[in-house]
């Protein structure tokens, strides 16, 4: 019941705002009538609303989509040419340009933009009727920002089946295939020191584990963190300083609750014992004798010649 | 911070970190738009940075998805014009508070300079003479030679030589006298119980008479003829017809008294209210000759009492029995303060009357007569650094612009009236404001430190 309240109380305030909302999208210049135009705004608002939002928040919400684009680009999913003529005036440099900085290369950009321009033409169809890329925007971003966001989710999948295929050739050279299992067992960490951690991770907020995730996971600049959060470069870095302290702090307070003692925490933290991987190898090399030829008194006899 | 020197995690917690496992659905395009483009409600946002936090491949995403030069526009502050950004508009704010704090302690310092200045600090090395020797001399020849003294320090009353009271007071102006001893620009001398503002300070009323002189004016009492000064202020003084000695209660007499020897005046030019010499407190012994540690001629025994050369104010005090009380430690002694000391030793303090409007009221009729020796009972006290306010009943209003040194009777009136009543409450926000209370109630007020009074 809860769902069919909030359903109406969406339909009444896209009733409400549905005319002003019609003229600001410029839905006659790309061919969308009123009521597809409603019809996609009810979709929209079904999606994103719940049942206890009050009709206020509803109606704000309408209002702070971002109506024209969202006429134009539901005008191109619905494949009306003048639509798509707009789009292309608008878009297709701009998609380009990013498909460029995403794939930092031209061909690859090339290729990306036009899969994704595949995509948003409404190539595939699904019972009988075109699927359109275009036909999940909602308008709450830019259209060109979606644009861009959709592209980086293409080249990210790309990248991932790219990097899950492996070529036997490949393998067979590196003589993968011939690799024994690892005989040392995986060395396992004290509980105590995972629970410490479990503990000071969740005690932070969702925005510094993410900071944390992208500098120490992802290998992300300060700069590029930055621009994902828009703040400032330097307020990255001192979050991340104080960050590394705090948990530290946190880590060391936790071991204690659990029974260490600051000493034993201490290189607890600071001594991780899968970092204690021995060189068998290299072990082998120094205990063996030196090789019975060398490559200089090869050269030598060669010099020094018959006789 | 270089991204090299930045503190490093734990192993533990990037291995941590990692084991995170991120929700069963990705971000969609369009919540990954509206985030980088901040434009999701706080609540949504929150949401999409707890599953940020735990999926790499939206982190991925959301990374390449934020262009540079839309992110550049977004990380940088918004900027009102081309030149006041937030680091130039950070530095103007240091620097205008710099110059606040600065401005602040100028006037703070030029609030707290001590308000009795002198003409010693204006006049010339070769002041007037210590002596005062009661000379006979008429009051153009007084005026005459003291002209020539402008801007000397101490007007020396000879011993024997009356003021002009009548012609000198109607003008508001106190004649030098004649031979006036000349001292240095910093030996000074206090008229007992009577700083009267820069008339004081511009003419140094009295100048403690030698040995020599004062044997020879034993019996004379001192007589101040304080040269005219274009800087000092006149002041108003009931008319006195006779000299000092024979009417003691009206005639204007300054006798200096000795001050003590650690006690330095610090005369400083500057206005702090306006003289108010007027009568006298009769003078029980018109011996120039003072008690107690007379200094030689020229020496520098004899200075001006200047409390505000101390290093703190004195804090004040009213005993149960209604006695004035100053301490300069901070409360933990207390000394008694007579406004009218000086009496004992042969000197006598001046009273001040204040006047509404000149010529409005006759000099006579603000006459303000002292007996020596009357006790006070003072209800009120309040003090700015070294200036002090004192009253208490019957009207009784004192005024010191050292730290209780010297002390001048002031006598608020206004269209006629004067003040009687108890004064039971004063503040006294700066030197040129005082706000006073009677039990009558009235309400008396002066804006330039006590020159003219409001009644209310």
């Amino acid at each position: 019941m809860s769902s069919t309240k909030a359903i109406s109380a969406v339909q009444s305030v896209v009733n409400e705002l549905l005319a002003e909302l019609h003229t600001r999208g410029g839905c006659d210049q790309v061919g969308l009538t009123r009521e597809s135009f409603a019809v996609i705004l009810c979709e929209i608002g079904c999606k994103h609303t719940t049942p206890s939002i009050p009709e206020s928040e509803i109606r704000a919400f309408f209002l702070s989509l971002r109506v024209e684009e969202l006429a134009l680009a539901r005008a191109c999913a619905a494949g009306l040419n003048p639509a798509w003529e707009i789009f292309l005036t608008r878009y297709r440099v701009k998609l380009y340009q990013a498909a460029l900085r995403i794939a930092r290369e031209d061909s690859a950009a090339k290729e990306l933009a036009d899969t994704l321009y595949a995509d948003l033409y409404g190539m595939s169809t699904r019972d009988g009727q075109r699927v359109s890329k275009l036909a999940s925007y909602t308008g709450r971003g830019s259209l060109e920002g979606w644009l861009r966001t959709v592209l980086a989710q293409e080249y990210v999948n790309r990248y991932r089946r790219t990097k899950r295929l492996v070529s036997l050739d490949e393998e067979s050279e590196e003589g993968m295939q011939f690799q024994a299992p690892d005989p040392e067992p995986t060395p396992s960490v004290d509980p105590r020191l995972a629970q410490a951690a479990d503990e000071a991770l969740a005690a932070l907020c969702g925005e510094d584990r993410m900071v944390l995730s992208a500098y120490y996971l992802d290998g992300r600049t300060l700069a590029e963190i930055a621009r994902m959060l828009g703040v400032h470069e330097s307020t990255i870095s001192r979050k991340l300083d104080k960050l590394a302290k705090a948990l530290r702090k946190q880590i060391l307070a936790g071991l204690g609750r659990r029974g260490m003692s600051r000493r034993q925490a201490e290189e607890a933290l600071e001594m991780d014992v899968r970092d204690l991987r021995i060189d068998i190898r290299r072990s082998l090399a120094q205990e063996s004798s030196p090789p019975a030829f060398s490559e200089k008194r090869v050269e030598a006899r060669a010099r020094d010649g018959p006789g | 911070m270089p991204q090299a020197e930045m503190q490093n995690v734990p192993k533990i917690v990037r291995e941590r970190l990692k084991a995170a496992k991120p929700g069963e659905h990705h971000l969609d395009a369009d919540m990954l738009t509206a985030f980088a483009e901040r434009s999701l409600p706080d609540r949504e946002r929150t949401a999409v940075v707890e599953h940020l936090a735990s999926c790499g491949d939206c982190r991925d995403v959301l990374a390449l998805a934020v262009p540079e030069t839309e992110t550049a526009q977004t990380v940088m502050t918004p900027t009102r014009g081309g030149r006041l950004t937030w680091p130039v508009l950070r530095w103007g704010f240091i620097a205008a508070a710099g110059i606040a704090i600065v401005s602040l302690g100028i006037v703070q310092y030029q609030r707290h300079l001590p308000p009795a200045t002198m003409v010693a600090k204006q006049t010339k090395p070769e002041a007037v003479a210590t002596d005062v020797q009661a000379q006979p001399g008429t009051p153009s020849s007084a005026a005459g030679s003291a002209e020539t003294q402008e801007k000397s320090l101490a007007a020396a009353p000879s011993s024997g030589e009356t003021i002009s009271r009548t012609e000198e007071l109607k003008q508001g102006k106190l004649v030098a006298p004649a031979q006036a001893p000349k001292v240095s620009t910093r030996q000074l001398y206090s008229v007992g119980g009577v700083v009267a503002g820069t008339a004081a300070l511009a003419r140094p009323s009295a100048v403690l008479p030698s040995a020599a002189a004062r044997e020879q004016a034993a019996d004379t009492p001192l007589t101040a003829q304080i040269p005219p000064v274009a800087e000092t202020v006149e002041a108003q003084a009931p008319s006195v017809a006779s000299p000092v000695g024979t009417e003691t209660k009206k005639s204007l007499q300054l006798e200096a008294r000795p001050l003590q020897p650690q006690q330095e005046f610090d005369y400083s030019a500057g206005a702090v209210g306006k003289a108010k010499l007027a009568l006298n407190a009769p003078a029980s012994n018109a011996s120039p000759a003072v008690g107690g540690p007379m200094p030689q001629p020229g020496s520098n025994a004899r200075r001006f009492v200047q409390l505000s050369n101390q290093a703190a104010p004195p804090s004040w005090t009213i005993s149960p029995s209604g006695g004035l009380q100053r301490s300069f430690d901070q409360g933990q002694t207390w000394q008694d303060v007579d406004v009218n000391a000086g009496s004992a030793n042969g000197y006598t303090s001046l009273a001040v009357v204040a006047k509404t409007a000149p010529g409005k009221d006759s000099l006579a009729d603000r006459k303000i007569s002292k007996e020596p020796g009357a006790a006070f009972v003072f209800r009120a006290v309040a003090a700015i650094g070294p200036e002090v306010w004192a009253g208490g009943s019957g009207g009784v209003l004192y005024h010191s612009l050292d730290a209780g040194g010297h002390w001048v009777q002031v006598a608020p009136s206004a269209n006629g009236a004067t003040l009687t009543g108890d004064v039971v409450s004063l503040e006294f926000p700066d030197a040129q404001h005082v706000n006073l209370t009677t039990s009558t109630p009235e309400i008396w007020t002066t804006t330039d430190a006590g020159q003219t009074w409001q009644k209310q």
